[in-house]
């Protein structure tokens, strides 16, 4: 198990590795401008210019350049930024609560509305329930988050308020910490929006894989036994069933956690997401290539969970 | 009688119409008897044992009556099909790897059959079972206990297959090709097992089975089935020494035998008939070597009914009465 672990360790480190090569032939090798030139702004001389590649070592050799770079990511050092000369590390970690609440709570959601539906829908395969649930979540899928969170602003949001009822707030985030009804408040609708999107498809692959368990011998030999059918469908048929349910949601928590673009945007929520938008917009290449890295680290990590827990919920894989 | 199944119908809905997998099965068994149901993939024997059980899925129809202890179990609801279910009647699945639940331990499956019917202290169950796997043979029941399916031989997991399906003594055990799946040293163990404990438990056992040498050893009364049907039935030594069928002949002049000369495997031409399909005459005519012995080719056109050809003995061929009438 342990030699398991280390060997998808090893593995994740080298995926890193690739990302952050690439990330480096990206914004040294291929950059599209001069990065100095970006940092000094528009009205910069030329000796300031000059300053600043010496600063950055953009005038050193490009291996001696990559090297300072790897150096620089082991030591967590992802640099300042070019716009406010902050730490970008620190700027992601201000910002990571924020994407870190949409990301879980999210998942949470999916997981929360799949399961339930995705066991009603396959116990009722093929007849009217499980044909409108099949239909609802193929709708829930096709709506694209823009759309979603635009009608929640404007139903939820707009007109409850102008009617008089201030539930929901337009959007910000309220940290946990300071006032966990607030955090609670701002977060439902933004939750809502990735859950409209997403609900469909887990509870697609939720009735999916329970369909294709029960029709295995082992969940009749439960009926044979005896078992009441709850017992057959939660203790016999769901728990192996929902092996393609945890690696979506590793990966998908993982995706969500290096920032989601859309949604942050329209709720007014300051995540990675958000930030990563600045950055592009400005220029900043500390920025791009800090949450680029970042939301890199949370894909293979959230990978690797997946693949431990999926190995220690089968007894047949010792390791 | 026991059991008393009259008539029985099983039809499957599916998407290119209906497919008649059990059509006009009756048969019946005493309390301490071996009944084989014999035939080939797909004739319906399965089919016919799993409607004992209620294990069909909603496609299924059933039809005719099935009389379990004078209770009718045809039309039954789902809860008393529950309560019946490994308490009254018990079944060992073909494969057990595939049939026992690849991620719980034995002893907890085990546990689970018979903590569905009865309720019992949690150590009280622990010793029960460890004695259900010492009886059905295990050396070391405490390690069996505690393993997974996978991480048994095949004949230990039939073997506890077994322990699981006798845990609540069953009066009546279904055995849906118990040895199929295993090596032959193993098939004749396992056989020697169920018969023992069948003595032991005094179960009525009803052993679905396409093996005639199996059947040979363990079974007390024969129904062979074709296409679903019935085509002969009555006693082993009956089936054996004078099969009234063309099939049965078939089936065992196919079976290798020691005591004669070498040569090529004698085989029935040709395949079954595709189930969904509705023959005129006798399913088994096309492949029937005998159809020219029969006047009007009245086996094309008319299906032959089962006929008593001696006492206890049925086959459903319109040369059995015949045959019979010509061996006296």
């Amino acid at each position: 198990m342990i030699g398991y672990v280390l060997r998808r360790l090893a593995f994740g480190l080298m995926t890193l590795w690739f990302i952050s090569l690439a990330v480096f032939i990206l914004f040294y090798v291929a950059t599209p401008g001069d990065p100095a030139l970006m940092f000094a702004g528009e009205y910069a001389t030329y000796e300031q210019i000059d300053l600043i590649r010496t600063r950055l070592g953009l005038d050193q050799p490009l291996h001696v350049q990559y090297f300072t770079y790897i150096g620089n990511l082991l030591r967590f050092d992802f640099g300042t930024s070019f716009v406010n000369q902050e730490d970008v590390l620190a700027t992601i970690l201000r910002r990571l609560p924020v994407t870190a609440s949409l990301a879980f709570g999210t998942v949470a959601i999916w997981v929360a509305i799949a399961i339930p539906t995705g066991v009603f829908s396959a116990r009722r395969a093929g007849r009217l329930p499980d044909r409108l649930v099949t239909a609802t979540a193929l709708a829930g899928m096709s709506f694209p988050t823009f759309v979603v969170g635009t009608l929640l602003f404007y139903v939820l949001f707009f007109v409850l308020t102008n009617a008089g009822f201030p539930v929901f707030p337009s959007g910000g985030y309220v940290a946990f910490t300071r006032d966990p009804l607030e955090w609670l408040r701002h977060m439902l609708l933004p939750w809502m929006t990735l859950a409209v999107v997403g609900a469909g498809t887990y509870t697609r692959i939720a009735r999916g894989s329970l369909l294709e368990t029960l029709n295995q011998d082992y969940v009749r030999t439960a009926r044979a036994k005896g078992l009441r059918e709850n017992k057959v469908i939660y203790h016999h048929a769901l728990p192996p069933s929902m092996t393609p349910v945890i690696t979506m949601m590793g990966l998908d928590l993982g995706g969500l956690l290096g920032g989601t673009i859309i949604t942050e945007r329209i709720w007014g929520l300051n995540g990675v997401g958000s930030l990563a938008v600045q950055a592009v917009e400005t220029g900043d290449l500390p920025t791009i290539m800090g949450t680029v890295i970042f939301a890199a680290f949370f894909v293979v990590a959230a990978n690797l969970i997946v693949d431990v827990i999926q190995v220690l919920r089968n007894p047949q894989i010792t390791l | 009688m026991f059991l008393d199944i009259r008539n029985l119908q099983v039809t499957f809905q599916t998407e290119t119409g209906a497919v008649r997998a059990v059509n006009d099965l009756s048969l019946s068994l005493d309390r301490g008897k071996t009944l084989a149901i014999v035939g080939e993939s797909g004739s319906g024997k399965t089919a016919a044992a799993l409607s004992i059980m209620g294990l069909h899925g909603s496609s299924a129809r059933i039809g005719g009556s099935i009389k379990l202890d004078d209770q009718e179990l045809v039309g039954a609801d789902d809860e008393t099909f529950r309560r019946l279910r490994g308490d009254k009647v018990a079944m060992i699945f073909q494969d057990p790897l595939t049939a026992m639940h690849p991620h719980h331990r034995i002893g907890d499956q085990i546990a689970e059959a018979y903590q569905a019917h009865y309720s019992a202290k949690k150590q009280d169950v622990r010793r029960l079972i460890l004695d259900m796997l010492d009886r059905v043979g295990m050396t070391d029941p405490k390690r069996v206990y505690a393993s997974y399916p996978f991480e048994l031989s095949g004949g230990m997991r039939q073997r506890a297959m077994i322990a699981m399906s006798l845990v609540c003594n069953p009066d009546l055990l279904i055995a849906d090709e118990p040895t199929t799946a295993l090596d032959v040293t193993i098939q004749a163990q396992i056989i020697d097992l169920l018969a023992d404990l069948q003595k032991e438990f005094n179960s009525a056992v009803i052993l679905v089975t396409h093996d005639l040498g199996v059947v040979a050893e363990f079974a007390d009364d024969v129904v062979v089935m074709y296409c679903g049907r019935a085509v002969e039935s009555g006693q082993a030594e009956q089936i054996f020494d004078h099969p009234g069928h063309p099939y049965t002949q078939g089936l065992l002049a196919s079976v290798p035998r020691l005591d004669q000369e070498r040569g090529m495997l004698v085989a029935i031409p040709g395949t079954p008939p595709n189930a969904g399909l509705t023959i005129e005459g006798c399913p088994f005519a096309p492949r029937c070597s005998r159809t020219q012995d029969v006047a009007d080719d009245l086996c094309r056109s008319v299906l032959p009914p089962l006929v008593g050809i001696e006492d206890a003995h049925t086959a459903a061929c319109h040369l059995a009465a015949n045959d019979a009438e010509g061996r006296r």
